[in-house]
C-alpha cells in the first residue's frame, strides 16, 4: 500500500500485524505465557506474506513470525523446506471461493505430508485463505487431532491477563 | 617443501597464487621453460578440487598426473600430485596467501602471509599418534561432511605429514605429547613473508562448487541420503568415506537405485544464479555410469535434466554410452523431495514423457551442483606486473583451467621478454653431467646417511648394521640431518621416513652440496617401515648404488625451428607467438591468403585482433609463411623432425624443425535436409547471422513474420555424432539481434538440447525474457519442413503439449555445426592418431588437451575439435607454450630414466616399436638399428619388458637393480 | 581355398617333388630353392640352396630326418627382399617357424614361394643315418608304409600340426595313394604356379579327412598322457628342478630352437655375468650356491620368452647332451600358454604376437 499510494500513507503510516505483535511483545506492552500451548506446533509461511511481498515488495515476512512464535511457544518446530521454498497450502488466489475444491485438495498433499511428518498437533498459520485451505485439507485427508490457529490467536491465547 | 636448486639463480622469479589445476600447471609449465616460481597456495595440500575427484570422463580415470613434465624428468620427482609437487624451480609455500604486491614489474616484492602447519615435515613419519591422541573432531571438507576428522589430520588422503587446523584446535597439547618424534610446534603463528625480485605474479582462480547447503528444497542437511555430487564421487572414491563401496550414509545399506538431480544452484533466478554451471551435466552421466558398474546389473540409475549438456567433442558418444548401459534419462525439472514413508527412502515426484504425474522412491539422491563463480579478486590483483587469469569469472573445467594456464603462460613470457629483452626462456640448466674416469675407477665406498626422521624410527639399526657389515661391500653408516661439506664415501643414500616423492626431490640438493654424481645419490623412504622391511629397501639400494656406474646418454642435438601447419586465426596466433620468442616458424597454408575462416568469426574485437595478427605475421622477420603449400612428408624423432613442403605448386623445400603445431581448422557443414536449397530463405545458421550482421541485408531491411531456427541439423548422430558447440550460442545470439531490430518478429527454435553452458545461459534467459518460443524435439521424431508455393512450413511435435504444431516461417535458419578440414593422411604424416569424426586426437583431453599422442606434434582450434573463438586464440597460445619447451634448445639431455639401445644386440625384430605407447622407438634406416627418441620416451620400460635379450635397457632401474631388490626380498 | 592337382606321373614321392623342383627351375618359374640334400661327404641331408636344375639329383626333401629346423637358415636367405623367387621346401614346423620369424622381421615372404608337405615324422640324425645304411628304399618306404613311424622322435609322435599350414603348394600322402600323388595349392601363387605347370585339376582326395582325423586322433592320445606327467613333474618347483638336474647351461636348446632369434642371448651378457659380489652374496644368504647360477631362470626366461611360440620340432631334445626333455616341457606349458592366448604360431602371418597388443580400452 505504502508503495502505490505513498502520498497518502505519509500522512498515516502503515504497520503489518507482524510489526504490531513484535511491537507489543518486544515494549512489554503485552505478555504472554509460553506454557499455553503444550502441543506440537508447526508453522508455515503463506506465500502472500512470503514469496509474493519478497518478489513485489523486496522484503519478506519471515523471520518476525518466528520470533513471535518463540515467544509464545515453549517449543514449535519449522517445516521442511520452510520460508521463501515454504510449499504453498493450495488455498491461495482466491481458490477457497471456486468451485475446483478437488484440485486444490490434491494440491495441497504436500502440506498434509509436511504436517504428518512433523507430528504437529497444532498448525500455526498467519494468513486467512491459508487457515480455511488447511482445514479443509486436514478434513478431506483424514488427519485427525491437529488444530489450526491464527499466529494472533496463538498470541491471544497465551495472554497472561492480570485481573 | 622444496627448495630450489642454488645454480638456477639467475632465472627470473616468478609468484603464481593458487595450486589448484591452473596454479599448477603454471607452475610446471614456467619451471619447464627455466623460470624459477614461488607456488603459493592457500590450502594445507596441492591440487584443489580435483584431488578429491578420483574419476574424470570421458575415459572414468584420474590423470592428473599426466600434468608432470615430460622432458627434463630429473629436474622433478614424478609423483601423484596429491602427494605434492617436487621440482627444482618450484618452490611451493602451503597454508600461504599473498597480502601485498608492491614495486614494478621485474622488481615486485609480494608480501606472503603463511601460517604455520605445526607439524615439522623433516622430523615426522606420519605415525598417527598425533591424531589418535587429539580430542577435537569436526566435519571432514574432504569427504563433503560425510566423515569426521580431528583437529590435527591429513588434508589430503594420500600425504603421510598431517598439519593443524588453528581453527579448530584447542591447543590442549595432547598431539605433541603423543609424538614420539618430537615434531609438533603448537604455536599457531602466521609469520610474513617478503618475497622480493618476484619479476611477475600469476593469479590463477579458485573452483568452489555450488554448496546446496542453502536449497532446502532438496532437503540437503535435513534430509537423510541427500548428498551433493561432491559427496558421491568420495563416495565411489578408494580412499572416501566407505573405502569405494557404493552405501548411502544414514544406514550404510547398499545403493540400488539412484537419482540424479540436475541444475542445483543454477539456472534458478530464484536464488539469482542466471548461469549454466558447466560439468554438473557429465559429472552425472559419469557417476551414473559408474554407479552402474560398481552396483551391477541390479542398479536404476536416472538423471533428472532440463538440457543435458554434453557440448564437448566426444561427449555425445560418452552420453550415448551411458545410456546403452542402462541408465535412464528423464527430462523433468525436479521440484523438491520427500521422505518415502518411514524410512530413509526419499520420493520425488516428475511428468514423464506423456505427461503423466509419477512419484518415485530412490535409495539416494544426488544433486548435481557444479562451478560457482568466482566472485571477486583482491585488491593487490590490480597491482601492474600482475596477470590475472580470468578477468570476469569463468566456469571453466579442467581442460579450460589447463588451456587458460597456457594462455597466461604465454602472456606472462611476453611480459617478462618486454622487461628483460635478452631473456628469453632459458635452456634448462642440464643436471647429468659425465663422470670423470677417475671417479668412476675409484672403488664404491657407500654411506647410508640416516636422517633424523629415520632415526627415531621402529627400526633396530644395530641390526641394519649388522647386516650390512656381512655385505661384501664398503659401506659407512651416519646420522646426517644436512649435507655434509665432506664425506668418506663416493656412494650417498639417504634414509628418511618422509614420502618416496618427498625423499628424491633430496637428491638435487644434496648431489649439488656434495658434489657428488646425481647418479651416485639414491634415497629410501622408511615411511612406516620395521627392522625388516626396512632391510628390504635399504639392501637393494646398497646394492644398486655399488653397481651404478656411468649413465651413458649422450645428449642429442635439436632443432629450434618450429612448422605451423594452417593459416587460420589457430595457426597465426601459434605462428606469432612462437616468432616473438625468437622461434624461426614456418607457416604453410593450403589456400592463397591467410586468415581462414575469421569470416564465421561474430566478434569485431576478435575479427580485428585476427587481422592484426596476420599483418604481423606477414611482416615478422623470424616468420616465413607459404601460401598455396602441403606438406609431402615428415620424418624424424620428436626435436628433430625434416619437413618436406610442396611450395606454390611448383617447388619443394625442406623445413627442420623442433615442433609442429597443427592448425588445419575447420569449416561450417552444409546440408541438404529440412528442404535446404529449396527455398532461398532457408539458410544455413552461419548465413543467417552474417546476414543479421550486415546492416543492409533483406532481413534487416524487412521484418520477419516468423524466423524459425532448427539446430543440430545431421548433427549429434551418425555419421557426424557430435555436438558442435557453437551453434546453440549462435542462435539465441542472432535471435537476440533480430528481436533488438524487429521487436515484433516471432522466433521459434526446435532443439534437441540447448547447449548455452557456462554464462552463455544468460542468453537463453535474455531469449526466453523477449518471448523467443522453444520447442524440443526428439531425434527419433525430426520437425518435418514443407516448401509449396515459396511458403515455409514446419510441422514438428511439442512434448509439452503432447500435440502436433505446424509453424509457417519466412526464414528458416538450419544449424548446421562445423566439420573438421579433411587433410589427406595427416594422422600418416605426423604420427597422430584421428576420432571417429575427423578431428586430431589430443594427448589427454583434460590433461594434456593441445598436445597430441605424439612429443614434438601439438594441435589446436577446429583441427582438434569445435570451439568458439576466443577457445581457439587460447589454444593457440597455449600449443605455441608447449612447443617451446622443446624448442630453444641446442641439445637435450635425456632423463635418467630413458631407454638406451646396445646396438650390438639388436636383432631389429621391432618388437619395442609395437610394445611403445609413446611413439619413442623407431627404426634408424641410415645405421641399421633401433632408435630411441629420447625426447619423447618416458622411462616407462615397456619396450625393455619386450625386448628379449637386453638390447634395450633402461637405466632406472636396470635388469641387475631389478634382479638385486628380488634378491634382497627373497 | 583349396584346389587340387595331380600330375599322374608313376614315380617315388621324392621323384615327385625333386621332377616339379626340376621343372620349375627350368622353367624359369624360380631362381633358387632351398631343399634337403646330402652333400658329397655324409647321407645326412642338409638345406641346400640350388640354383642349377641338374644339381636337384640326389636332393632327399622327403627323407624322414631334419639335422636342425631349417626355418633359421630359409629366413637367413629370405632376410630381405631380393629380385629373385626363391622356393623353400620345409616341413610343417619349419614352415610355422619361418612364419613367426616373419613376424619379428627377421625375413620376408616377397618373392617366395612355401613348397610344404604332409609330415609324417623325422628320426634323430643318428637313428637315420643307421637306416639309411641298412636300407636305401627307407624314404619311400617311410612314405607308403607305417612300420617304420615308430623310430621317430618323441617329439613327432606327439605332433597334432603334421599338415603345412601357409604353404603355397604342398604335397599331399595322408589319404592319398601312393601312386597317384596330389598336390594341394592353397594360394594364388600356388596355383598360379601348377597351372602353369599344365598339372590337372582334382577333387579334394576321398579318404584325406578322415587319414587325417585318424592321425591327429593318435597324436594327441600320446600328447596329452605325456603332457599329463610333464605337469605333474613341473607341479612343484622341486619337480621342475629335477627335470632340468642335468642341465650344463650349453645352451643347445637354445641354440637349436628356431624362434629364439636374439642375435646374442641375454644369459651371454653383462646382465648374467655376476660380479664375484653378487656371487658370493647368494652364496652367504644360503650357505651355498650351484654354479653357473641361473640355471632354472634361463629354462624360465626361455619359457617366457619364446611359449606362445613354440612349433613343437623338437630340436631342442634332439641336442640336449644331458637327456633333458625339453621339447616335451616346452611344448607342454607352451600349449597351455597358446590355448589361454588363442594364439597358433604360425597360423597367420598377420596375427600379431600377443604381448605386443594393447587390450581394447573399453572406454574409450
Amino acid at each position: 500500500m505504502q508503495q502505490w499510494y505513498p502520498d497518502f500513507f505519509d500522512r498515516f503510516g502503515t504497520l503489518t500485524v507482524f510489526d504490531l505483535l513484535e511491537d507489543y511483545l518486544a515494549s512489554g506492552r503485552i505478555k504472554v505465557d509460553k506454557t499455553a500451548h503444550p502441543q506440537r506446533a508447526l508453522y508455515h509461511d503463506p506465500c502472500n506474506y512470503g514469496r509474493k511481498s519478497r518478489e513485489l515488495f523486496g522484503r519478506g515476512y519471515f523471520d518476525q513470525p518466528r520470533r513471535v512464535m518463540d515467544q509464545c511457544l515453549a517449543e514449535w518446530t519449522d517445516s521442511q523446506p520452510s520460508r521463501g521454498n515454504q510449499y504453498c497450502c493450495g488455498g491461495g488466489g482466491g481458490t477457497l471461493l471456486t468451485p475446483f475444491k478437488a484440485p486444490r485438495i490434491h494440491y495441497g498433499r504436500r502440506k498434509i505430508d509436511q504436517i504428518k511428518q512433523a507430528r504437529a498437533e497444532l498448525v500455526v498459520v498467519p494468513c486467512h485463505s491459508c487457515h480455511g485451505q488447511i482445514k479443509a485439507l486436514l478434513a478431506a485427508y483424514e488427519v485427525k487431532g491437529v488444530e489450526v490457529k491464527y499466529l494472533w490467536e496463538v498470541v491471544a491465547d497465551a495472554l497472561i491477563v492480570e485481573s | 617443501m622444496s627448495t630450489p636448486n642454488a645454480t638456477a639463480a639467475q632465472s627470473p622469479a616468478i609468484a603464481v597464487a593458487g595450486a589448484g589445476i591452473t596454479g599448477i600447471h603454471s607452475a610446471l609449465a614456467l619451471a619447464e621453460l627455466g623460470y624459477r616460481v614461488k607456488l603459493i597456495q592457500q590450502a594445507p595440500a596441492v591440487g584443489g578440487l580435483l584431488t578429491q575427484l578420483d574419476h574424470q570422463f570421458p575415459n572414468n580415470h584420474c590423470g592428473m598426473c599426466r600434468m608432470l613434465p615430460l622432458l627434463d624428468r630429473d629436474d622433478g620427482v614424478q609423483t601423484c600430485l596429491r602427494r605434492g609437487i617436487y621440482h627444482d624451480r618450484i618452490e611451493l609455500l602451503t597454508a600461504a596467501r599473498i597480502e601485498a604486491v608492491a614495486g614494478s614489474p621485474g622488481r615486485l616484492c609480494v608480501t606472503v602471509r603463511q601460517t604455520a602447519p605445526g607439524v615439522q615435515p623433516e622430523r615426522c613419519d606420519g605415525c598417527g599418534a598425533c591424531e589418535a591422541a587429539c580430542p577435537v573432531s569436526g566435519p571432514d571438507d574432504f569427504n563433503a561432511g560425510l566423515t569426521r576428522r580431528k583437529a590435527i589430520y591429513k588434508p589430503v588422503p594420500h600425504q603421510t605429514v598431517r598439519v593443524i587446523d588453528w581453527q579448530a584446535c584447542t591447543a590442549c597439547g595432547a598431539c605433541a605429547e603423543a609424538c614420539p618424534r618430537d615434531a609438533i610446534q603448537l604455536e599457531p603463528q602466521a609469520h610474513t613473508i617478503d618475497l622480493k625480485n618476484i619479476a611477475l605474479v600469476v593469479q590463477t582462480g579458485g573452483a568452489r562448487l555450488y554448496d546446496p547447503g542453502t536449497t532446502d528444497l532438496y532437503g540437503y542437511g535435513s534430509l537423510p541420503n541427500v548428498v551433493s555430487a561432491l559427496a558421491f564421487e568420495r563416495i565411489l572414491s578408494s580412499s572416501g568415506p566407505y573405502q569405494g563401496r557404493l552405501l548411502r550414509p544414514s544406514d550404510r545399506k547398499a545403493v540400488q537405485k539412484i537419482a540424479w538431480i540436475q541444475c542445483v544452484g543454477s539456472r534458478n533466478l530464484t536464488i539469482g544464479a542466471d548461469h549454466c554451471a558447466r560439468i554438473c551435466c557429465m559429472v552425472a552421466l559419469k557417476e551414473a555410469l559408474l554407479a552402474q558398474r560398481k552396483i551391477g546389473p541390479d542398479t536404476s540409475a536416472t538423471i533428472f535434466y532440463m538440457d543435458l549438456r554434453t557440448f564437448g567433442r566426444d561427449y555425445q558418444r560418452y552420453r550415448d554410452r551411458v545410456e546403452a548401459a542402462g541408465v535412464r534419462l528423464v527430462r523433468c525439472r525436479v521440484h523438491s523431495l520427500q521422505p518415502a514413508g518411514a524410512g530413509d527412502d526419499l520420493m520425488l515426484s516428475y511428468l514423464d514423457a506423456d505427461g503423466n504425474l509419477q512419484d518415485e522412491v530412490f535409495d539416494l539422491v544426488v544433486l548435481s551442483t557444479g562451478m560457482q563463480p568466482e566472485q571477486h579478486h583482491a585488491d593487490w590483483t590490480t597491482h601492474e606486473g600482475v596477470l590475472v587469469v580470468d578477468k570476469h569469472p569463468e566456469l571453466k573445467d579442467a581442460a579450460d583451467s589447463v588451456i587458460a594456464a597456457g594462455a597466461t603462460v604465454a602472456r606472462a613470457v611476453k611480459r617478462l621478454r618486454d622487461l628483460h629483452p635478452q631473456s628469453l626462456p632459458h635452456q634448462p640448466i642440464e643436471k647429468i653431467k659425465e663422470i670423470p674416469e677417475d671417479v668412476l675407477k675409484q672403488r664404491p665406498v657407500v654411506c647410508l646417511a640416516v636422517m633424523p626422521s629415520a632415526a627415531g624410527a621402529p627400526i633396530d639399526w644395530d641390526t641394519i648394521a649388522n647386516r650390512l657389515g656381512s655385505l661384501p661391500f664398503n659401506i659407512v653408516m651416519e646420522q646426517l640431518e644436512s649435507p655434509p661439506d665432506s664425506l668418506a664415501a663416493n656412494r650417498l643414500l639417504l634414509a628418511g621416513s618422509q614420502t618416496p616423492a618427498a625423499m628424491s626431490a633430496l637428491i638435487g640438493p644434496w648431489a649439488d652440496t656434495t658434489g657428488l654424481p646425481r647418479a651416485f645419490l639414491e634415497t629410501v623412504s622408511l615411511d612406516g617401515a620395521t627392522t625388516e622391511n626396512a632391510w628390504q629397501r635399504l639392501g637393494p639400494a646398497i646394492h644398486r648404488l655399488h653397481q651404478r656406474s656411468q649413465p651413458a646418454q649422450h645428449r642429442q642435438a635439436m632443432y629450434d625451428g618450429a612448422l605451423v601447419i594452417g593459416g587460420g586465426p589457430a595457426g597465426l596466433t601459434a605462428a606469432l607467438t612462437l616468432a616473438t620468442n625468437g622461434i624461426a616458424t614456418t607457416l604453410v597454408e593450403k589456400s592463397d591468403r591467410l586468415g581462414g575462416r575469421t569470416d564465421q568469426i561474430r566478434d569485431l574485437r576478435l575479427r580485428d585482433r585476427i587481422a592484426r595478427t596476420a599483418d604481423a605475421v606477414r611482416n615478422h622477420p623470424a616468420l616465413t609463411v607459404h601460401l598455396n603449400s602441403d606438406v609431402i612428408h615428415c620424418r624424424g624423432p620428436a626435436g628433430r623432425f625434416i619437413t618436406q613442403l610442396r611450395v606454390g605448386r611448383k617447388t619443394q623445400c625442406a623445413v627442420f624443425h623442433g615442433a609442429t603445431i597443427l592448425a588445419t581448422g575447420g569449416h561450417p557443414a552444409l546440408t541438404e535436409n529440412y528442404g535446404a536449397g529449396r527455398h532461398e530463405r532457408i539458410v544455413p545458421l552461419h548465413e543467417l547471422t552474417a546476414a543479421v550482421d550486415a546492416p543492409d541485408s533483406q532481413i534487416n531491411r524487412q521484418a520477419p513474420q516468423h524466423v524459425v531456427m532448427i539446430q543440430c541439423v545431421d548433427s549429434r548422430e551418425e555419421p557426424n555424432n557430435f555436438c558442435s558447440r557453437i551453434c546453440c550460442i549462435k542462435a539465441l545470439n542472432t535471435a537476440l539481434k533480430i528481436k533488438q531490430r524487429h521487436p515484433a518478429t516471432d522466433i521459434t527454435v526446435l532443439y534437441r538440447d540447448l547447449m548455452t553452458y557456462g554464462r552463455h545461459e544468460a542468453l537463453y534467459t535474455e531469449a526466453r525474457r523477449r518471448a523467443v518460443r522453444f520447442i524440443p524435439y526428439d531425434p527419433a521424431r525430426k520437425p518435418q519442413v514443407i516448401v509449396d508455393d515459396h511458403a515455409i512450413t514446419i510441422k514438428g511435435y511439442d512434448p509439452l503439449l503432447a500435440e502436433p504444431v505446424s509453424l509457417t516461417a519466412d526464414w528458416l535458419s538450419l544449424a548446421t555445426g562445423v566439420r573438421p578440414n579433411p587433410v589427406d593422411s595427416l594422422d600418416a604424416l605426423f604420427g597422430v592418431t584421428m576420432t571417429a569424426d575427423g578431428f586430431v586426437r589430443e594427448a589427454d583431453s583434460k590433461w594434456r588437451p593441445v598436445d597430441t599422442g605424439r612429443e614434438g606434434v601439438f594441435v589446436c582450434g577446429l583441427a582438434r575439435g569445435p570451439a568458439r573463438a576466443g577457445d581457439t586464440l587460447r589454444q593457440a597460445d597455449a600449443a605455441a607454450m608447449r612447443a617451446l619447451r622443446l624448442l630453444r634448445r641446442k641439445t637435450l639431455q635425456p632423463s635418467t630414466a630413458t631407454a638406451r639401445l646396445r646396438p650390438a644386440l639388436c636383432s631389429l625384430c621391432a618388437s619395442c616399436v609395437a610394445a611403445c605407447p609413446h611413439q619413442a622407438r623407431y627404426l634408424d634406416a641410415e645405421n641399421r638399428h633401433m632408435a630411441v627418441d629420447a625426447a619423447a620416451c618416458q622411462g616407462c620400460g615397456a619396450c625393455v619388458a619386450a625386448c628379449p635379450n637386453n638390447a634395450t635397457v633402461l637405466d632406472g632401474p636396470t635388469a641387475t637393480d631389478i634382479m638385486a631388490d628380488l634378491e634382497t626380498a627373497l | 581355398m583349396t584346389t587340387y592337382f595331380t600330375t599322374a606321373t608313376n614315380t617315388s614321392p621324392t621323384d615327385t617333388v625333386t621332377g616339379l623342383l626340376h621343372r620349375m627351375l627350368t622353367q624359369h618359374m624360380i631362381d633358387a630353392v632351398l631343399v634337403q640334400a646330402p652333400t658329397p661327404y655324409s647321407k645326412l641331408p642338409l638345406p641346400m640352396l640350388v640354383t642349377d636344375p641338374e644339381q636337384l639329383a640326389g636332393a632327399e626333401p622327403l627323407a624322414p630326418v631334419a639335422p636342425f629346423n631349417a626355418a633359421r637358415q630359409a629366413a637367413a636367405v629370405t632376410r630381405h627382399a631380393v629380385n629373385q623367387r626363391i622356393a623353400l621346401v620345409m616341413r610343417p614346423c619349419e614352415i610355422r617357424a619361418w612364419i613367426e620369424l616373419t613376424k619379428l622381421n627377421q625375413c620376408v615372404r616377397d618373392h617366395v614361394v612355401i613348397i610344404g608337405f604332409d609330415c609324417l615324422g623325422r628320426m634323430a640324425n643318428d637313428t637315420y643315418l643307421n637306416e639309411i645304411n641298412q636300407n636305401p628304399d627307407l624314404t619311400r618306404m617311410f612314405y607308403t608304409g607305417s612300420a617304420l613311424h615308430a623310430n621317430c622322435t618323441a617329439a613327432c609322435q606327439r605332433c597334432t600340426r603334421f599338415l603345412p599350414s601357409q604353404a603355397d603348394l604342398a604335397f599331399c600322402f595322408l589319404g592319398t595313394a601312393p601312386d597317384q600323388p596330389v598336390i594341394a595349392a592353397a594360394t594364388a601363387t600356388g596355383r598360379t604356379l601348377l597351372k602353369d605347370l599344365d598339372l590337372a585339376e582334382t577333387g579334394a582326395p576321398p579318404q584325406r579327412e578322415a587319414a587325417v582325423t585318424d592321425m591327429q586322433q593318435e597324436r594327441r592320445t600320446t600328447r596329452d598322457a605325456r603332457a599329463k606327467e610333464i605337469n605333474a613333474a613341473i607341479s612343484t618347483m622341486a619337480g621342475f628342478q629335477e627335470l632340468i638336474a642335468t642341465c650344463l647351461n650349453c645352451y643347445n636348446c637354445r641354440t637349436a630352437c628356431p624362434v629364439c632369434y636374439c642375435k646374442e642371448c641375454v644369459f651371454l651378457t653383462d646382465v648374467f655375468a655376476h660380479a664375484p659380489e653378487t656371487l658370493l652374496q647368494r652364496a652367504t644368504k644360503k650357505g651355498r650356491l650351484k654354479l653357473p647360477t641361473d640355471t632354472t631362470m634361463f629354462h624360465l626366461t626361455r619359457l617366457a620368452h619364446m611359449a606362445h611360440a613354440c612349433v613343437g620340432c623338437g630340436q631342442c631334445s634332439s641336442v640336449c647332451p644331458s637327456h633333458i626333455p625339453v621339447a616335451a616341457l616346452f611344448q607342454t606349458v607352451a600349449r597351455r600358454v597358446q590355448d589361454t592366448l588363442d594364439y597358433q604360431p604360425g597360423r597367420d602371418a598377420n596375427e600379431p604376437i600377443p604381448f605386443l597388443v594393447y587390450g581394447k580400452k573399453e572406454d574409450q
